[in-house]
């Protein structure tokens, strides 16, 4: 089992809750959708599954050993973890700290501590892959907002995560542009890849999970079960705000 | 280089304002003429950034901290006038949101970080400019060298203004009322750490900030073309006069107050302020073998500003060597490549190899400061909860308020009893407790900057020349408390009014509407910027592997700095737009002035009797 979540709850300081109680699993390979309204949580969730937020509740493992503030302090394992797991931020302006592209997308095999030829070798191949070698000079933040997103899923891919986590990645993509994202997804996923996305465009999900896991506005666990019997459940989704009345 | 309020004499802060309001005034018309609409959002994210800037402090000798200013960058980037307004307002904002620099010590606050630095600065950057703007490398260096030399002069300010005290302010039996450092200490002691930390860090987040924008936004630069001072330098020969003059300039007026110290000294003030320097502890260990241990040392304190001076004028070399090098690299790769889309590449179907044993050591200093000062954001904002509450204070208008407790400030930077200003630490209990003030939050806040200046302040005085003496230890309770009553007064104020009202106030006392602007505007980006910030540091821990060693923590750091700003700048066209669709500078109305109730007057009235109660028992006592 590649995560598993056991009851975990997330208050803010204020002690009101982003999530509550939520149990769950994900398999290795697992084509997973993340599916709620605004504010219902999905966010907190996928950071929680990053280990950039820890629960308040309840424990997250990660190939059977517990995430935690103090686990991911020790330099190993927060590699190990670092490494298998990509974030794609719903802010791409966030993401985006270098200068430059290429350095953007560098920043993650150096980390791993590749050799200079093997970093130049998976920028270029990334850059390759989503189309976007054109790019590799220009800084980060002054790009449009669908060559923001490839820079981002491009730089999270440098790292070659066994996981990928993606928050909202089809806001504001142009039709073109969100097609392109799910053709990519589904080279990914076919690479043996584990995706884990959080979306409110339901016409994406068949596309590109098996499995949803639906928030409801009270932030618990509506549903964890098959993506295509979830779109056909109209009332859970209605009950979700998923869709209109 | 705040100074907090009761460190200097009410006479001092006066002439300090007497001194800033004409540069206001004339930098608020010459900035007017310049400063387009266009470049306000420029103006406030500036003065947001510098603020930023201000609260990582850069540990110094001897356990004290100082930061760096970015009053030199603002200055090249909206020009020197606009950078006086720019820099007050962040001062501004420190005081009064944050008790950092007292409210009533702002003027010679502004006097030093909103007027020397940027102007001594954007000077020398002119001078080594020249006319020639499109040459980066120059750009930057003179950037460098003005950041450099900007910041310590405005140290040299603050150490004036801080050594003039004990001259200025002292009792018949010439005990110091406010600081009781002399010159001879005051000035090395600031201009010291300046010069060796703080100028440092200075001129490298310049240069990185100027080499990053002129890279991604090069029309910024363009505009200021026209301007031409001087003659064509040569820069080299220019840095080398400039290298060796300084200290030089140091060494002089350094002995001049020796020379008048020793002789005058001695007569007006009835003790030698040496005995003072010699007899605590606090800021020897800040003056290491450089012989700044008083100006008797002679030619070591030469050497000491030169190899000083050198070692920040190497370090920014080095910095920008670095930089260029780097730039030069990046250009060269990315010939081949091209927008044509491959095949899914080899290494991404299989999974990592595994990486090596690293055992580098983490150093999260970055990111703690950045979660300080997110929290103490967090704090700002329920101070505009508790403005909200149903309290006494929060039940006066703006402007009375205002006016009370500027009185009270002035009445506990006159008075001398200590009756009088513990009588006074009673009533602002007494106010904090029937507005609703959170007293834990108060007590800490109060109790800290207490401690800290008792410390620097008050111990000094108690053991003069050795032995403890009680008129010492009444003498540093009268500061202690002095201390104690005006952050506490300031802490009442901006807890009990909303940032929007108290702008509101400052406009009907004649602030000009762009001003007001700005200075909302420049609040309400420090939350997006800070916001911005901690996302970044979020989005590199989540692509961080393993820990980073110091070395890369510092690259990032710079780099970081580089990118905020320039994403900041990017921003301000955006909110640009946003302003003029919808008619931003239609707030040149005057705000309607608040009706005053009779609780109003009654307070302002009050506050009123006991400044002059306290001024006439003063005199009473003197003569």
């Amino acid at each position: 089992m590649l995560f598993d979540l056991r009851n975990v709850s997330y208050r803010y300081p204020d002690g009101s809750f982003a999530l509550e109680s939520v149990s769950a699993s994900i398999e290795n390979g697992d084509r997973t959708v993340v599916l709620g309204a605004n504010g219902s949580g999905k966010s907190t969730l996928l950071r929680i599954l990053d280990g950039l937020l820890f629960p308040t509740d309840g424990e997250v493992y990660f190939q059977g050993s517990l995430l935690s503030e103090h686990s991911l302090k020790s330099v190993d394992s927060s590699s190990t973890f670092r490494q298998s797991v990509g974030f794609v931020f719903q802010n791409a302006d966030a993401q985006l700290f270098n200068a430059t592209v290429f350095e953007e997308l560098a920043f993650g095999p150096v980390q791993l501590g590749l050799s200079k030829t093997e970093v130049q070798e998976r920028v270029t191949g990334i850059l390759g892959f989503l189309g976007i070698g054109h790019l590799s000079d220009r800084p980060p933040f002054r790009l449009s907002g669908g060559e923001k997103r490839k820079v981002v899923i491009a730089s999270v891919l440098t790292m070659n995560p066994e996981v990928l986590i993606l928050d909202e990645p089809f806001l504001g993509l142009d039709p073109r542009s969100q097609t392109w994202l799910v053709n990519t997804l589904k080279q990914i996923q076919s690479a043996g890849k584990t995706t884990i996305v959080a979306t409110h465009s339901l016409e994406t999900v068949p596309l590109i999970a098996d499995k949803a896991i639906v928030l409801g506005e009270d932030h618990r666990v509506l549903r964890i079960g098959s993506a295509a019997d979830i779109l056909e459940d109209l009332p859970l989704l209605r009950s979700a705000n998923l869709i209109g009345d | 280089m705040h100074i907090p309020d009761a460190y200097l004499s009410p006479a001092t802060e006066a002439v300090a304002f007497g001194v800033m309001i004409p540069v206001w005034m004339v930098a608020t018309r010459k900035s007017a003429a310049h400063i387009s609409s266009r470049k306000v959002p420029m103006l406030a994210i500036g003065s947001a950034f510098c603020f930023a800037i201000q609260m990582f402090n850069i540990p110094a000798f001897g356990g004290t901290t100082a930061h760096a200013l970015g009053a030199v960058l603002l200055a090249i980037l909206v020009g020197p006038w606009a950078a006086i307004l720019g820099m007050s307002l962040t001062l501004a904002i420190q005081a009064l949101l944050f008790g950092d620099g007292g409210i009533l010590s702002f003027g010679a606050n502004c006097f030093d970080m909103a007027l020397v630095a940027p102007m001594v600065g954007y000077g020398i950057y002119r001078l080594l400019c020249g006319r020639d703007l499109s040459n980066i490398r120059r750009i930057t260096l003179a950037g460098a060298v003005g950041a450099f030399f900007g910041t310590a002069a405005a140290s040299l300010a603050a150490g004036v203004i801080l050594g003039l005290q004990p001259l200025v302010a002292h009792d018949l039996s010439g005990r110091a009322l406010y600081c009781p450092f002399g010159l001879d200490i005051s000035v090395p002691a600031m201009v010291g750490t300046h010069l060796i930390v703080v100028g440092p860090a200075e001129a490298i987040l310049t240069v990185g900030c100027l080499a990053y924008l002129y890279r991604t936004f090069p029309e910024h630069f363009e505009s200021q073309s026209r301007v031409r001072v001087g003659t064509q330098l040569r820069l080299i020969r220019m840095l080398g006069w400039i290298l060796a003059l300084t200290p030089l300039g140091l060494i002089a007026s350094g002995s001049a107050w020796g020379e008048w110290e020793l002789e005058e000294i001695k007569k007006m003030v009835g003790y030698e302020p040496k005995g003072l320097a010699q007899s605590h502890p606090v800021f020897h260990p800040i003056l290491p073998d450089y012989g700044f241990h008083g100006m008797t040392a002679g030619w070591w304190l030469v050497v000491g500003y030169l190899v000083s001076a050198l070692l920040g004028c190497g370090v920014v070399g080095l910095f920008v060597y670095g930089l260029f090098r780097h730039a030069k690299s990046d250009s060269v790769r990315s010939v081949q490549l091209h927008s044509c889309k491959s095949d899914i590449p080899d290494w991404l179907t299989k999974p990592n190899p595994p990486i090596q044993e690293s055992h580098r050591v983490k150093a999260p200093w970055f990111e703690r400061t950045l979660l300080r000062i997110q929290a103490s954001l967090e704090k700002t904002s329920d101070s505009d909860a508790t403005a909200r509450a149903p309290g006494f204070l929060q039940t006066i208008q703006p402007a009375p308020k205002m006016l009370v407790i500027l009185m009270l400030l002035i009445t506990v930077g006159m008075s001398q009893s200590n009756w009088v200003l513990s009588g006074i630490a009673v009533g602002v209990v007494g106010l904090a407790l029937t507005s609703r003030i959170p007293m834990g939050a108060m007590i800490v806040r109060v109790g800290g900057a207490v401690i800290f200046f008792g410390l620097i302040v008050a111990i000094p005085v108690s053991f003069r020349e050795g032995t403890f003496r009680v008129s010492g230890l009444v003498a540093s309770a009268t500061i202690l408390l002095r201390l104690a009553d005006g952050i506490a007064l300031a802490l009442l104020w901006r807890q009990t009014t909303r940032w929007n009202a108290l702008l509101n106030s400052l406009k009907q006392c004649g602030l000009s509407a762009t001003m007001v602007t700005t200075a909302n505007l420049s609040y309400r980006y420090l939350f997006v910027v800070f916001e911005m910030l901690a996302e970044m540091v979020q989005a590199r821990t989540s692509r961080q592997v393993g820990a980073c060693s110091a070395q890369e923590a510092r690259r990032y750091m710079g780099n970081g700095t580089a990118v905020l700003f320039a994403k900041s700048v990017a921003f301000t066209e955006e909110m640009h737009w946003a302003m003029t669709s919808r008619t931003l500078p239609t707030s040149r109305h005057m705000a309607d002035p608040d009706r005053w109730t009779a609780r109003d007057g009654l307070a302002v009235l009050t506050s009123l009797t006991i400044l002059i109660l306290t001024v006439f028992h003063g005199s009473l006592h003197a003569f």
